[in-house]
């Protein structure tokens, strides 16, 4: 990292601590607890004193308690759906906006985007936030923009075809899922004009991005968004395609071994954990986002000298990402037991058909259902799956099935068994 | 070419500025903003080296200069403008001006000094008019120029300006204003301006930083903080909407 870029990161993190001190009831608190003066903070290696933001912390600060400006400046509001507890909030002033929008415009810049370009930006609910950023940033080039949120894949494609898209923009799983279709359509993938697929919302292995590339003949990006930092964009994929680029002029990026919490070294696995340089709204300090990365040593050739990683390797907690949707098992259980009134053991089973990830869930009978009638059952299991959906925003598949047939490792039943 | 880190000064036991830290790059109008109080004029003085009691790091040019006298640092290219001018009003502008030369003044270069006169009565023709006058006889705004152009004297690569508004008729304080962006363009001067006149500063600045208490609160595009709530609140104090009844 360049002198004159720690330079600039020392100065508005100053200025961020001290305006959440002041302004946020949250950190002053928890500053005052560990007794930490914002107004001496002199060097970025100072941060390490400080502790860190979860998305517990936001939860519990449910709606408006952690922005740091009044509402009356929150030009925007989204939530995150699907969340463990109460959904995470963030607000963005007019100049949040227009950062946002800055924000997007480079990263899209750097993959080669132009006003010549129509982006289509596919996503559905959940992933509103990153659509907005990644929409307004390419109306910012100039590009034409499409934005879409449904899920058919077939008229996505004629879409793609009819429109003359040349980058799409979506979820790995949903191009994984496009790719699968698009031998059963008429459309000839020549023909069409999509050269570059921007992929955001989760984690993917190189495997898929060649498998798409063939597919489409078009190059993919990875574009990586932090809902509640920022959305979109707060990393991404140059031209070279060598790793993730942190925009650190606006994001203090740490990689920390998640056990000890200490930086990791090139080439290690470690948690990306930001604090935000100019965020007005919702500024965090040390945000644990839970995103697994290995830091990459040397430079890439494209010259930018900010920090580079690997692409997203997964999750360090529980946490489950599926289509772009985040959600935590506990909260599954939190459903069953509300719709059944009964604590009952349970599975999550992730995998993929037509490229697209999907999930059944396995539930075990407990003794009042195992003495129902069939009839009564089946009732129990569609009120089940409706409020899932509603709850997450995901279609699940719900099944009754014996204690003793879950799948197992070492005894006891695993929450998760993930087929991806 | 400006760096300050962890700037921390003291009156007494008083701690003025905390820990501050901001960069002036080559070329660039930047605004301090903040009420009265919050420690702008104390980060004018401790950059030119009037407060002693200070410790952090400031970088000039990659020279460090917190151990300078300073006249020393004006040497280097720093000057100051004082709040209130500080012109020496019983003698002529001339007088004046060449005072402004003290750093570099020696008997030999006569030529040099002309030159430099004729330099600044080329940029502001007001005072070769009045060179031969008394300073304490200009208006305010006159004596603001003056005192700009004296500090142009010695030939400074970064001006420092204390309330350069202070105490001029509104309607000339976008003239001092615009004089002070063609200084920039012209001699391609870096400028630090502490303004009370958050809206002039904002509108030839390219940065701006908002103080408050001590410390920096915010830092960004003069365009972007220009109508930001953020400046009301530091020269306030307080959010005023929040207080009238609805």
């Amino acid at each position: 990292m360049s002198k004159d870029l720690k330079f600039l990161q020392l100065e508005r993190l100053q200025a961020v601590l001290n305006r959440v001190y002041k302004e946020v009831p949250f950190y002053r608190a928890l500053f005052d607890r560990e007794k930490l003066d914002p107004e001496e903070f002199g060097d970025l290696s100072d941060l390490n004193k400080y502790p860190f933001t979860t998305r517990e912390d936001l939860q519990k600060n449910y709606p408006y308690n952690m922005f740091a400006v009044p509402l009356r400046e929150v030009v925007r509001i989204q939530a995150s759906t699907g969340t463990t507890g109460e959904p995470i909030v963030a607000g963005y002033t007019r100049n949040d906006l227009a950062i946002l929008a800055d924000l997007n415009a480079k990263a899209l810049k750097s993959m080669g985007l132009t006003k010549e370009d129509v982006v289509q930006i596919s996503f559905h609910a959940g992933l509103f936030s990153s659509a907005f950023g990644i929409q307004s940033g390419a109306e910012k080039i100039g590009a034409s923009v499409i934005p879409i949120n449904f899920e058919d894949p077939k008229k996505q494609l004629k879409i793609l075809q009819d429109y003359r898209t040349t980058t799409l923009v979506c979820t790995p799983s949903y191009a994984l899922w496009l790719a699968e279709v698009l031998p059963q359509t008429n459309i000839n993938p020549n023909s069409l004009m999509v050269k570059r697929i921007i992929l955001c919302g989760e984690a993917f292995t190189e495997k898929q991005r060649s498998l798409i590339e063939e597919k489409f003949k078009a190059r993919v990006y990875n574009l990586y968004a932090v809902m509640e930092i920022f959305g979109a964009a707060v990393a991404y994929e140059c031209h070279e395609r060598k790793g993730l680029h942190f925009q650190e002029e606006h994001f203090l990026v740490e990689v920390l071994n998640p056990e000890t919490l200490l930086p990791v070294k090139a080439e290690e696995v470690g948690e990306i954990v930001i604090t935000t340089l100019t965020k007005e709204a919702l500024p965090l300090v040390r945000y644990r986002t839970g995103d697994l990365v290995i830091i990459k040593e040397g430079l890439c050739p494209c010259g930018n000298v900010t920090l580079l990683t690997s692409g997203i390797l997964g999750r360090k907690d529980e946490i489950l990402s599926v289509r772009g949707i985040k959600f935590h098992p506990s909260q599954v259980e939190k459903i069953i037991e509300e719709t059944t009134g009964e604590r009952l053991e349970m599975q999550i089973h992730l995998y993929r058909s037509e490229g697209v990830e999907r999930i059944t869930l396995l539930v075990a009978l407990g003794e009042s259902l195992f003495s129902d009638s069939f009839a009564e059952q089946e009732k129990v299991r569609e009120r089940l799956e409706e409020h899932l959906y509603l709850e997450l925003n995901l279609p699940i598949v719900v099944k009754f099935i014996e204690r003793s047939s879950f799948e197992r490792k070492d005894g006891k039943i695993l929450k998760v068994v993930d087929k991806r | 070419m400006l760096l300050i880190k962890g700037l921390d000064v003291y009156y007494g036991k008083l701690h003025i500025l905390k820990k501050v830290t901001l960069h002036l790059n080559t070329g660039e109008i930047v605004a301090l903003l903040g009420a009265n109080g919050a420690g702008k004029s104390t980060l004018l003085k401790a950059l030119i080296g009037l407060v002693k009691n200070q410790s952090g790091e400031i970088l000039y040019q990659d020279k460090p200069l917190h151990h300078l006298p300073p006249e020393k640092r004006v040497s280097l290219g720093l000057t100051l403008v004082p709040e209130g001018k500080g012109i020496f009003k019983p003698l002529t502008v001339e007088e004046n001006l060449l005072l402004g030369s003290y750093s570099w003044y020696a008997f030999k270069k006569g030529k040099l000094l002309k030159e430099s006169l004729d330099e600044i009565y080329t940029l502001f023709p007001m005072l070769k008019e009045k060179r031969k006058q008394l300073a304490g006889t200009l208006s305010g705004g006159q004596q603001q120029i003056l005192a700009i152009a004296r500090a142009l004297m010695s030939k400074p690569t970064l001006l420092l300006l204390d309330e350069p508004s202070m105490g001029i008729a509104p309607n000339l304080v976008k003239e001092i204003f615009q004089h002070i962006k063609k200084l920039k363009e012209k001699l391609n001067l870096s400028i630090l301006i502490v303004e009370q006149n958050a809206k002039s500063a904002l509108s030839i600045a390219d940065r701006a930083y908002i103080m408050e208490t001590g410390k920096i609160i915010f830092e960004g595009e003069a365009t972007s903080i220009a109508g930001h709530p953020e400046v009301q609140r530091a020269y306030l104090g307080r959010d005023i909407d929040t207080e009238v009844p609805l």
